[in-house]
This record gives C-alpha cells, structure tokens and sequence, in this order.
C-alpha cells in the first residue's frame, strides 16, 4: 500500500484514509489500540472481529477490500494485490492456512 | 544440559536448545517495512532489541540518519528493558539462590521465603514495573513495541507522560539500590556457603554497548582480551569475518567463538570494559566492585552483581534523559524505500543483538538474526563442564550439582526463544 511507502503519518485522520493497510476496522477489540495509536497500522493480532470470526477468510479478505477501496482512491485490483501479497503477510496472524496450503496457487509461495 | 560422563570423570558437557522457530525462512517475502512489527514477536522478553534492531537494519539499507530525539528515544526504551530484564534476573530468578531456596515458588514455611515474600518481592516488582512502563512511554506498549519506524520514531514523549515515568524511576532508584545492596551481601553469604564463584578461567568479552563508559547507541562492537587488554572494535557488518559463528549438530542454538576461544557476552562483558558508567550511583558501585574484584572479573557468579550496577545505571541513565525535552513532533525524518543489504545492531540486556537483512523489490530476501546468547554458549558449556568436575567424582555425584548446573545457566541469563528465532 501506499503509506508505508510514503512513511509519514497524521495523528488526526484514519490510517486507511493515508493508504496504510490498517485492519483495526475489522479485528477483535479490547486491545485499547496502542499499535494504531502510535501511528502504526493494526496488524490484527487479536484475530477477527464477532463480524467475521465464524465466516470464510474470504469474506473478510472481500469485506477490507470494498471498504479500502471506498476510503481510499486506490484501485480495487491494486487493493487486492497488497491485501493478498507474498504469504498473505499483511496479515500477521491470520490466514497462514491459505498461505501455506496454496489456496492462492497464482502467488508466488514459498512452502517450507 | 546434558552433561556426559564416564568412570567418574567429565568428558563434555553440552547447552542444547531443542526447539525450532524459523523466523529466518519465513519472513522471505514479506514487505521489508513490516519486520519491525514481526520480528519482535521472535520473543516476549526481548522484543524491544528485536523492534529497535529491525528498525536499524532498514535505516542502514535506506541510508536514513533518525533525528536526535528519536535516538535519545529508542535509548529509554533499550534502559527500560535493560532495567525489567535486570531486576528480573537479579532478584526473582537468582535471589532464591542466594537465599538457598529452590524457588520463589517454594510453599514450605521457610522463614527465608518469608523474607522474600515480605520483603524482596514486592520491591523488585516495584523496580521491574518501572522498566516496563519506560517502554511502554517510548515505545507504545510494554511487550512487542511500536513506536520505532524507519527514519525515527511516530510519536515523541508528551511531558506529562515523561514526568510521570520520571517520578516513577525515582520512587524505584532508592529501592534498586537497596535491594542490591543486600543481594551483594547475600552473594558474598553464598558464596562461602558453596566455596566457589563457579567458572572463572579468563575469557574474551565481546559487548556493544561503547567501549569505556555505556553507549546504548554505539555502532560499533568491542572486544576486551582475556588479560583486560583492548581487543579492538568492528561494525556489524564485519562481524562474520571477526567471530566464528559455527552450527552444531546437538542444538538449534548454534555458538559463536573468538579466536577459537570462548567469548563471554552479557553483563560483566560490559562492566569489565567500562572505567566509568557516568552516572553517581552506579560509579559508586562500579569502584566497589572494582576494588574487590579486580579487571577483568572472570568469576562467573559475577555476572549477577554486574547487573545489579547495571540496573542501577539504567535508572539514573534513564532519569537524566526524561528530563531533557522529548515531546517534539519532528521524531521522524522522510525516507525513500531502496533495495540492498543492511545490519541492525543494538546492545541487548545479553549482548550485542544484530539483524541483516537483504532487500529485494521492497520485500525481505534474506533475514539472518546474530543472537546475544549465541556468543555465551561456549562460556555457557566449559562452566557447566567446570561445575560438573566439581560435584562429580568416581565415587559419587554430589546432589548439589542440580544447583550449581542452575545457577550457571542463570547467570548468564539465556534466551532459548531468540537463540532459536
């Protein structure tokens, strides 16, 4: 995405809306957010959100991918190229599954 | 452990970590920007070196020099972990040692527990608190910080949270040295209950931390020569060619050698090479231990009362930095993305912790992670080795070598999660 590229962060206005991959959104709460509070975006280490913790990875991965498309003006495809990068890696802690099981067989995977 | 012996005498004796963790492999391909959020989950106690370390590399592949007040940032943050991870060592790891308890969680009614109860361990919490909440001002959260970035750091310290954690390492100074002050006493106690220092053959010292007086932010790693002499400095992108980094065939861990010889890292690698720690305190203790022990102190009980003057430097060290002006919005400077191959070097509480990484097309190529208690694991195997001859004869195994094989190993204070990344 955009932000990491470009570095800097504004306090005042959302990650998303600076192009940073930010799945604060759509993760489970309770953290009081210090990652997205010092300006880092949320890695979602607390796992998906009552919304979405009972359906497929793949309508989380869709449901990110509308909303970043809506609060950004960055492409749908590009969205769904960085949100599905090497290893699902933007996702620290979730979908490892998919990523080491091939069920995006059109990345480039390393399966050890 | 495993010590091997036969007819009574010792022939090896070996420091094995048996799990694998993988963090080199499978951080291939992620966006190289991420590595400071990952690669502090390599471990929960370390993850402040591993953040700030990660951060370095990247600086060093994309040529960015951060701002002043993100350096004197990113050192409060290596104090505070250097002051939760000393407190924990001295005083809830290798206290009950010194007391002769087996435990801090021992439930017999030994009155000596109930000292450590009623006295000792509500005070080193106190201490260790005040190193945790230190990271958690500079660096966002307490374990897995977040605050370091490529360039400098997002945010400053606002004053009032500053002046907070100031009180607080005030309130905790009085205190570490009280508690040290007895722990030294209770050494000495120790040490003529048990008539050993343990291993105290001469070793090189290897430590990253400046080379005369403490520099949490030098670039450059020391060696001191076993007789004290100064064994000359090199960068972290040198390191491979100075120290032997070998595998072996019975640990995940791998080890690091000097010369051939074993190299000590850690505490009393760097109280050995410091003349002066600059800070009244700790100077106080620093000549104390000095004029006892000499220098270089090569006995390996040692270890324990070098961080201890550690500790006490890490609080007055980190005192004077929150006093100075850290609120500034200007922590970061920009950066441009680039490819290459960079080294992240930091002095971890074990050591001198270093991250290469090689970049390609903005995602990680390579990701190799030199790890503190790698270099101790040779110094690690010949103490065990010294205090398996000690307790085992042809005639008999004395019982007391399960303390003796505990307090080696706490001593040097190993980290078996970052020694497998």
């Amino acid at each position: 995405m955009t932000g990491l590229l470009r570095g800097a962060v504004r306090p005042d206005i959302c990650l998303i809306n600076q192009g940073y991959l930010c799945i604060g959104i759509s993760t489970r709460g309770g953290c009081h957010a210090p990652c997205t509070n010092a300006g880092q975006p949320c890695v979602g280490c607390r796992g998906p959100s009552e919304a979405f913790i009972h359906k497929e990875p793949e309508s989380w991965l869709n449901a990110i991918r509308e909303i970043f498309s809506k609060m950004t003006d960055v492409p749908q495809n590009e969205i769904e190229t960085a949100i599905r990068s090497p290893q699902l890696s933007l996702f620290l802690f979730q979908f490892s599954h998919d990523a080491l099981t091939g069920a995006y067989p059109d990345q480039d995977v390393e399966v050890l | 452990m495993v010590i091997e012996v036969e007819a009574g005498k010792v022939l090896t004796a070996h420091f094995q970590a048996t799990e694998y963790r993988g963090f080199q492999h499978f951080v291939q391909g992620v966006p190289a920007e991420q590595m400071p959020v990952i690669v502090p989950r390599i471990c929960g106690v370390c993850s402040t070196a591993h953040h700030i370390a990660a951060v370095e590399a990247l600086e060093d592949i994309y040529r960015v020099v951060p701002p002043p007040v993100a350096v004197k940032l990113r050192e409060l943050l290596l104090l505070g972990q250097l002051i939760q991870n000393q407190a924990t060592s001295l005083f809830l790891f290798t206290m009950p040692d010194c007391l002769g308890l087996n435990s801090i969680f021992d439930h017999s009614e030994d009155p000596r527990l109930e000292e450590f109860r009623t006295y000792f361990g509500s005070r080193s919490l106190m201490v260790r608190k005040a190193g945790t909440d230190l990271i958690t001002a500079a660096g966002g959260q307490s374990i897995h910080p977040v605050k370091a970035v490529v360039g400098g750091m997002t945010t400053g310290m606002p004053s009032e949270e500053a002046d907070a954690v100031n009180r607080e390492m005030k309130k905790a100074l009085p205190i570490a040295c009280e508690l040290f002050e007895s722990y030294w006493t209770k050494l000495l106690d120790m040490e003529n209950r048990i008539g050993s220092w343990g291993d105290s053959a001469p070793a090189y010292y290897v430590s990253a931390a400046g080379k005369d007086r403490p520099d949490f932010a030098s670039k450059t790693i020391y060696i001191m020569n076993p007789d004290g002499t100064d064994g000359g400095g090199f960068s972290a992108s040198e390191f491979l060619g100075r120290l032997t980094h070998e595998e072996t065939n019975y640990s995940y861990a791998g080890k690091t050698s000097y010369k051939g010889q074993v190299i000590r890292a850690n505490s009393l690698a760097r109280i050995n090479m410091f003349e002066r720690m600059e800070t009244d305190l700790a100077d106080k203790y620093l000549k104390r231990f000095r004029s006892d022990f000499g220098r270089p102190a090569h006995e390996l009980l040692l270890y324990d009362l070098a961080r201890g003057i550690e500790l006490v430097y890490a609080i007055e060290r980190a005192i004077q930095i929150l006093e100075e002006p850290l609120a500034d919005t200007e922590t970061a400077v920009p950066h441009t993305a680039r490819d290459g191959e960079g080294y992240g070097l930091v002095e971890a509480p074990r050591g001198p912790l270093i991250h290469q990484y090689g970049v390609k097309k903005g995602l990680i190529e390579k990701a190799e992670f030199i790890i503190p208690t790698v270099h101790n694991v040779m110094a690690i195997e010949r103490a065990l080795k010294f205090a398996a001859q000690r307790y085992i004869s042809p005639q008999q195994v004395d019982m007391e070598l399960e303390q003796a094989v505990g307090r080696v190993v706490r001593a040097f204070d190993p980290c078996i999660a970052c020694a497998t990344h």
